[in-house]
């Protein structure tokens, strides 16, 4: 094995929970989780000559955050006649086994939102870490986590949300 | 108490339980990166190739392609392989997942493969596969012991094969796992000898979903041929100029499964007359004009009759980068024909995808045009 490969292959060793558990709490599908640390992790083995060893956690976390923004931009379709089903298609429950309902209700953030909520409260980055991982200003960072947070304490609490709203109206 | 909101995300963030993840198999993405870094050499190459071709020869625009075109160009169809996909909720994944038993049936026209999961309570799930199977020599029946699966099949979700391949080299790397992309797991299935020495062997893999395009366009040639858990056919195919598959199965339903691993299915049962299904577009390519902004990608899906000659996706001229695949639909006459474009966008960001039309030959000799 050559040494940049044993390196990274310690870097993987290394990573992997981290970047699984961001990449589940985005997508909220453990399957789909999987398959994005892995592709995230193959373009971080062809960049690896490139990547700042200190720093190669944080490359392959925004390469699992921009893989994912971009499936979730991805695809207009055409209906062309109906749908049916694929070959084999699985099913999961999004965040079925977290046993947190905080987590669930994550599913409802838009896929910019909720990656600004994974970043900042997960992966603890600052904003202007979260805005260079976005490639958003640190301005988009701070007005996403505050309209994240304003959409979970809705959803948690929705009487007491309308409260502290119709006070900050008056 | 947007304080309380924080602190409670950001525990229930690292302290949920997450599902039970697969680890990163590393040497495995290793050797995808490295695949990955060549492929990108090889892509390099040819686009200067292709960059050297338009200026020698001046092309502004293709015309479109013919099946005969294709017919050219494309790869014999020799199936040699059989992929199963296993049902995936016929398994809990606690336990080792193998190959039980082999069986054929005297006059051959069943092959029928049990797997079995042995679980850790003890007891054991069992799923038959049966297939036609006429394109491998005959191989006789054989009792098998069950081998255990390397990394498991906690993660139930991604695909799980059965393949039955020749004994050869390649075959070799795929029961090894070494030639599964990057994210597969395998497992050694039980060899199968035929009187005559020639040795056969079963494998189960998993890969995750966005592989299973991979493993389709990486191990099986065009015009294999997959059949599911209820029997049902698929043809497959590529979307022309990328590594996406389009299926059609022998029910009616077809669809394709995106590089990017996304999952698109229509049904064309119910169209009786040839010509045009559809269009699906996806956005811009970036090794095609669709990378200009302007133009998107088109995928275009036509049915063309049985007996068609010189069949043509019609686009607008000034759609560049044409091009046209074809399958034949399982227990069929018809062809499911797939070509692709790059579309001038109109205002609002969709493509004019009224005015594709799909041209063919009947068997007398009469052109026609369809939408």
């Amino acid at each position: 094995m050559r040494r940049d490969d044993a390196e990274f292959t310690a870097f993987v060793e290394a990573s992997q929970a981290s970047l699984l558990r961001t990449a589940w709490l985005l997508t909220g599908n453990g399957a789909a989780a999987e398959e994005l640390v892995q592709a995230a992790l193959v373009k971080t083995y062809v960049a690896w000559p490139r990547v700042r060893r200190e720093s190669a956690t944080a490359y392959a976390r925004k390469i699992v955050v921009r893989l994912h923004l971009d499936s979730t931009r991805r695809g207009h379709r055409e209906p062309l006649t109906r749908t049916g089903s694929v070959p084999e298609r699985a099913s999961h429950d999004v965040y079925s086994e977290s046993g947190d309902e905080i987590l669930a209700l994550l599913q409802y953030l838009p896929p910019r939102q909720r990656a600004i909520v994974v970043l900042r409260y997960y992966a603890d980055a600052s904003e202007a870490d979260t805005a260079r991982t976005l490639g958003i200003t640190a301005g988009a960072v701070k007005s996403g986590a505050s309209r994240g947070l304003a959409t979970l304490r809705r959803l948690m609490d929705p009487a007491a949300a309308d409260a502290d709203a119709a006070r900050s109206l008056t | 108490m947007s304080t309380d909101l924080e602190a409670r995300l950001t525990h229930a963030m690292h302290a949920a339980h997450a599902p039970d993840l697969l680890d990163v198999d590393a040497e495995a993405i290793v050797t995808g990166g490295r695949r990955a870094v060549r492929r990108r050499r090889t892509i390099l190459g040819s686009a200067c190739v292709a960059l050297l071709l338009a200026i020698g020869v001046g092309v502004t625009h293709w015309s479109p392609l013919s099946v005969e075109d294709h017919r050219s160009v494309a790869p014999a169809a020799t199936p040699h392989r059989q992929v199963v996909h296993v049902d995936p909720h016929a398994f809990d994944g606690s336990g080792q997942v193998g190959v039980e038993e082999w069986t054929i049936s005297p006059d051959e026209s069943l092959r029928r493969v049990t797997v079995t999961e042995e679980r850790s309570d003890g007891s054991r799930a069992k799923q038959v596969l049966t297939w036609d199977f006429d394109d491998v020599p005959t191989i006789p029946s054989t009792d098998a012991t069950v081998a255990p699966i390397r990394a498991g099949l906690r993660s139930l979700g991604a695909g799980t094969f059965l393949v039955v391949t020749p004994a050869d080299a390649s075959h070799a790397q795929l029961i090894t796992g070494a030639a599964v992309p990057p994210h597969g797991w395998a497992v050694a299935g039980p060899n199968l000898e035929r009187i005559d020495g020639t040795s056969y062997a079963v494998g189960l893999f998993q890969v995750p979903r966005s592989e299973m395009k991979a493993v389709a366009g990486f191990r099986m040639r065009l015009g294999d041929r997959v059949v599911d858990t209820r029997g049902t056919a698929y043809a497959t195919t590529r979307l022309p100029d990328s590594d996406d598959l389009v299926w059609a199965a022998a029910d009616g339903r077809f669809g394709i499964m995106t590089a990017e691993g996304s999952d698109s299915a229509w049904d064309a049962a119910g169209a009786d007359e040839p010509g045009i299904l559809g269009s699906f577009w996806s956005g811009p390519r970036p090794d095609m004009k669709a990378d200009i902004p302007g133009f998107t990608s088109v995928a275009t899906f036509g049915i063309a009759p049985h007996g068609a000659t010189d069949i043509q996706v019609l686009y607008p001229e000034n759609w560049p980068d044409q091009s046209m695949s074809y399958v034949t639909l399982p227990g069929r006459e018809e062809q499911l024909v797939v070509a692709r474009a790059s579309a001038p966008t109109k205002p609002g960001g969709s493509p004019d995808t009224g005015a594709i039309r799909l041209a063919w030959t009947d068997a007398r000799g009469k052109r026609h045009t369809a939408r």
